[in-house]
């Protein structure tokens, strides 16, 4: 059981935040691999998702998605931001992680932080030392993360 | 493995598979092979190129039929693919179970002890066709066509057939390459 | 368990089959269905792409399964099963589980063989336009 990173991409559709936990290396991944690949997959592959299950019901919000050796949760907020966590296939419902995150994390340290873009340019990210501590206490304490 | 492999094959065989009269069957594959003799005046270079033609297309949708009914993953290995393709698919689709020989890793040999489809047959005695005639050359086609949905480039051709006069029918097969222009992660 | 709608694909990712079971979703023309499956299409394989790496590696049959399986949205979820062929079995379907699915999945399959590659008439990664087909795939709804 793992949970392996934590993407945030705003409403211009830039990668305003990464945090990847890896048991195996000591250094900090934040914000290392935004501008990436990855991210960019991501965040393509997560919007056609979107449009797909808006084509087939109205109103419709997607959830997640998974393959055999990861699982996708997404949460979009009002106001155009995307959070997505990838953890192991098995675990099931972390919406209320990404509640969390937006509530206590987000909203705390970026939106009322007054020195912190809240409309991120391209290549702005979230370097809030407190705001990826407070991720960190919130994921590192659960049960289903490993270490 | 090859006893899982056996027991699966037994399981099928008694089960999942449908039969039909083997004589019908040696019946229509020999009216075939003497038909297309007439139509292409007993040029058999041509009628094995058409034989295995015939057996390409079968194998492409005989595969789907395999995979639906065994479940199998893919194969590690080309010897593995060689187990699976005689332990499994020969004993599913005719009640052979051939034996493998000479398997590395870039080709096998498979020896049928007998052959449904040739089963009462006797070459004509024209003096060509001993030499020259593979009766059996749609299997040829089917494996090829088969592995080529896998992603297996092989060859596949006779070695020796009883029909003409050899000890034993073995049919062997080469790996040309593994076509890698495939579906996402699916490795060999 | 509710079962919308079955898409298959070929290989190249082109739609062949299409069939819808019960309303519940939105009707699509058939070009948007079109576009909707070779979208499918290539997220099945970007999302193998984008695999973390310190995912667990767990194959145990190895067989073309690492790309996409199951989106879930508010309202339905859509199942993808991919053979090792190369064809893919999209549902949609919902108040159902991944295990429900992957047996619905084999059962069409098994029609999949038996109903289209056996039909001589049918051309391979052409679209499928068989009222056998049909009849039978309904009934295992």
């Amino acid at each position: 059981m793992a949970i392996y990173s934590l993407w945030i991409f705003d409403r211009h559709s830039n990668c305003i935040y990464s945090r990847e936990w890896d048991n195996k290396s000591k250094s900090s991944l934040v914000n290392v691999n935004n501008a990436k690949d990855t991210a960019k997959l991501l965040f393509g592959t997560i919007f056609s998702m979107k449009n797909i299950s808006q084509n087939l019901s109205k109103q419709n919000k997607l959830k997640s998605f998974s393959t055999l050796r990861f699982k996708c949760h997404f949460k979009e907020t009002g106001s155009g931001l995307k959070f997505c966590l990838l953890t192991d296939p098995e675990l099931e419902d972390m919406q209320f992680l990404l509640d969390e995150i937006y509530t206590s994390c987000y909203v705390n340290h970026v939106v009322k932080n007054a020195l912190s873009p809240v409309d991120f340019r391209a290549g702005q990210v979230i370097g809030s030392e407190p705001f990826t501590s407070d991720i960190d206490r919130l994921v590192v304490t659960l049960p289903s993360f490993s270490t | 493995m090859s006893k899982s492999l056996k027991t699966l094959s037994d399981d099928l065989w008694k089960n999942r598979v449908e039969k039909v009269n083997s004589e019908l069957f040696t019946l229509t594959y020999g009216s075939l092979v003497a038909q297309l003799c007439r139509d292409l005046n007993y040029n058999y270079a041509e009628v094995n190129a058409h034989l295995e033609k015939m057996g390409y297309n079968i194998g492409l949708r005989l595969v789907e039929e395999f995979f639906a009914q065994t479940n199998l993953g893919r194969c590690q290995t080309f010897r593995e693919t060689a187990e699976v393709v005689a332990k499994v698919g020969f004993r599913m689709f005719l009640n052979v179970v051939p034996q493998v020989v000479g398997v590395d890793e870039k080709q096998f040999s498979l020896v049928l002890d007998e052959n449904p489809l040739a089963e009462f047959v006797e070459l004509p005695d024209d003096g060509k066709a001993f030499k020259e005639l593979w009766y059996s050359n749609v299997l040829v086609g089917v494996l090829k066509g088969a592995l080529e949905m896998v992603q297996l480039e092989v060859n596949a051709f006779f070695v020796s057939d009883v029909l003409r006069g050899d000890d034993t029918t073995e049919l062997k097969v080469k790996l040309v390459q593994v076509l890698k222009d495939e579906i996402p992660v699916g490795e060999d | 368990m509710q079962i919308y709608t079955l898409y298959i694909l070929n290989k190249s990712g082109g739609l062949v089959y299409h069939n819808d079971f019960q309303p519940g979703l939105l009707q699509l023309t058939t070009n948007e269905s079109l576009v909707m499956a070779s979208t499918i299409h290539s997220i099945h394989a970007i999302s193998s792409k984008i695999t973390p790496a310190n995912a667990k590696t767990n194959d145990l049959y190895n067989n073309n399964k690492s790309g996409l399986r199951i989106i879930e949205t508010e309202n339905f979820q859509i199942y993808v099963y991919q053979t090792i062929t190369g064809v893919k079995f999209i549902g949609f379907a919902n108040d159902t589980n991944l295990a429900e699915m992957e047996v619905w999945f084999k059962k069409v399959y098994l029609c999949y063989s038996d109903y289209v590659m056996k039909n001589p008439f049918q051309q391979l990664d052409m679209p499928i336009k068989n009222d056998n087909f049909d009849r039978i795939v309904r009934q295992t709804v």
